[in-house]
């Protein structure tokens, strides 16, 4: 039997404080797929992540995540916010910080607990684990909190600008882990950031009030153009981390 | 400094030995809801719950002397606003379009002004300045019970919350779409803290007990890297202080609580001071 999209909205649209935010939505994103998610500032991709999970109500069309009604399959979704939403004085250590993505019981049990040093290990953190949240750098922070959406064993992951604040290489090295974990789940990634597009992504979402999907190969600089409505300097697509850049257009 | 502790071990004046009790047990509370209140970034919820105690007290204060009500005492009147104004701030924070701030500031000086106008209109007089500082040293043995049983209750939520509570400090959003009730959490946290700032309005008023929830669990901050080990440290803080400053007044003569804030303040300030000189 074939299972549903991972992702499935139909004529979804969308007003908050009055503005349509998203208007007439349709797309679907299928199992094990690694989509990217790009479009100005405003545009609607937040929105549209927070629909995904419930966090706001569409007012007219239907939403299906995971073959459900949102939020009724949040437990099964990873979800990394946006980075500058975080307190960097909070008073926990890393190993803290994604043991909240795993479990709320009084006593974290050894086995809950290895499970997230084995998160943080994933995100190569493990030496971090006992270290204060607050003292690491804004890359490691961001990969604890990777490791926190990763550690339930998510089938669906949902990235909110996870490259923002964080360096090239820590961006490489995010984007080789997230080519290898596509292999067992759906990773939806928004970010500001056009200039890149890893290896293993299929397809892009264009988001600007309304949605377009275009295979990677066929996301040119014209309509990047269209989609931002000024012109961009420079894009390179397709490029392999870890390898040598690929093709690119702009 | 002998004359301090001829008179605490004096039989014939408890007070003192009260007021330190007091002291000690009161850092428990403030050594727990303190940095909660201070990782959560909701010092000014605290404040505006603690301030709109005055309304209640004014009303509380007319009903008793107008009306007669001798039922209609001080400190119950303090806990009915103070829960109030928990409701009233946890239910706006969850719709959307308010303006949280705004509704903290209005129900702070809402509060304050209902409780001009009552103790106004009270045909008796009443000194405000006993309901802002409060005076350790008037406390009873009553009041060390309420205190220990304040304790007793939020060592045990913070024994059965502690990770709710860590995972809605630090993300309230992801705590949300993990399942958790973080509406009723945030609301068992303003509850929470109106029980406090009610039942301890004798010992340090309603204007000096926003100092003891917040500047110990700050200074505790400086040194400790989980939320456990912070309310240890704050609990530790408030304890050292709440004896340095009942000290300190017995010696030089000069109110109670006021001494411990002012200490707890000096200490917190000058190093942020100092730092931001640099």
């Amino acid at each position: 039997m074939r299972l549903p999209d991972a992702i499935r909205l139909q004529n979804v649209s969308c007003r908050l404080g009055g503005s349509v935010v998203l208007g007439n939505v349709s797309f679907s994103v299928s199992r094990g797929e690694f989509t990217y998610m790009i479009g100005p500032n405003g545009g609607g991709k937040t929105t549209l992540l927070r629909l995904l999970l419930g966090l706001e109500k569409p007012d007219s069309g239907r939403i299906s995540v995971l073959g459900l009604t949102p939020p009724a399959a949040n437990k099964r979704i990873g979800y990394l916010p946006q980075h500058q939403f975080f307190d960097p004085q909070f008073p926990i250590t890393a190993l803290e910080a994604v043991l909240t993505g795993l479990s709320f019981s009084p006593f974290a049990t050894g086995r809950l607990r290895e499970k997230a040093i084995s998160a943080l290990e994933e995100m190569g953190l493990g030496d971090e684990a006992a270290r204060s949240y607050a003292v690491l750098s804004g890359g490691q922070r961001q990969r604890v909190l990777i490791a926190r959406a990763l550690v339930g064993d998510p089938e669906l992951l949902l990235l909110d600008e996870p490259t923002a604040n964080v360096d090239p290489a820590v961006e490489e090295a995010l984007f080789d882990r997230l080519a290898r974990l596509r292999r067992r789940l759906t990773i939806l990634m928004v970010t500001h950031d056009t200039g890149v597009v890893p290896a293993g992504v299929e397809r892009v979402i264009c988001v600007n009030r309304t949605v377009a999907v275009h295979p990677t190969r066929r996301l040119t600089g014209r309509v990047l153009q269209d989609l931002y409505r000024r012109s961009l300097k420079r894009v390179s697509h397709d490029r392999i981390i870890g390898e040598r850049a690929g093709g690119g257009h702009g | 400094m002998a004359e301090f502790w001829q008179a605490f071990q004096d039989p014939g004046f408890p007070f003192l030995r009260y007021a330190l009790a007091a002291g000690l047990l009161s850092s428990v509370a403030f050594g727990i809801l303190g940095p909660v209140i201070v990782a959560r970034r909701i010092s000014f919820v605290a404040g505006s719950i603690s301030h709109s105690m005055l309304g209640g007290i004014g009303l509380a204060l007319f009903l008793r002397h107008q009306l007669g009500w001798s039922w209609c005492t001080p400190g119950a009147g303090a806990l009915a606003a103070a829960l109030s104004s928990a409701a009233v701030i946890g239910a706006v924070r969850t719709r959307r379009g308010e303006r949280e701030d705004t509704v903290i500031a209005a129900v702070w000086t809402v509060g304050m002004a209902a409780g001009v106008l009552f103790l106004s209109l009270t045909p008796v007089f009443v000194d405000p300045m006993s309901y802002l500082f409060g005076n350790i040293l008037l406390l009873t043995r009553n009041d060390l019970w309420m205190i220990a049983g304040l304790d007793a209750l939020l060592l045990i939520v913070v024994l059965l919350l502690y990770r709710p509570l860590l995972a809605v400090c630090f993300d309230e959003e992801f705590a949300r779409i993990r399942g958790l009730n973080t509406g009723a959490l945030s609301m068992l946290l303003f509850g929470l803290t109106a029980l406090t700032v009610a039942l301890l309005l004798p010992m340090v008023g309603t204007v000096l007990v926003i100092a003891l929830l917040t500047l110990p669990a700050a200074l505790a901050g400086r040194f400790t890297k989980h939320l456990w080990s912070m309310m240890i440290a704050a609990a530790a803080v408030s304890a050292v202080f709440a004896v340095a400053g009942v000290a300190l007044s017995a010696v030089i003569d000069i109110p109670s609580g006021a001494a411990i804030v002012l200490l707890l303040g000096a200490v917190y300030l000058i190093p942020v001071l100092l730092k931001r000189r640099r």
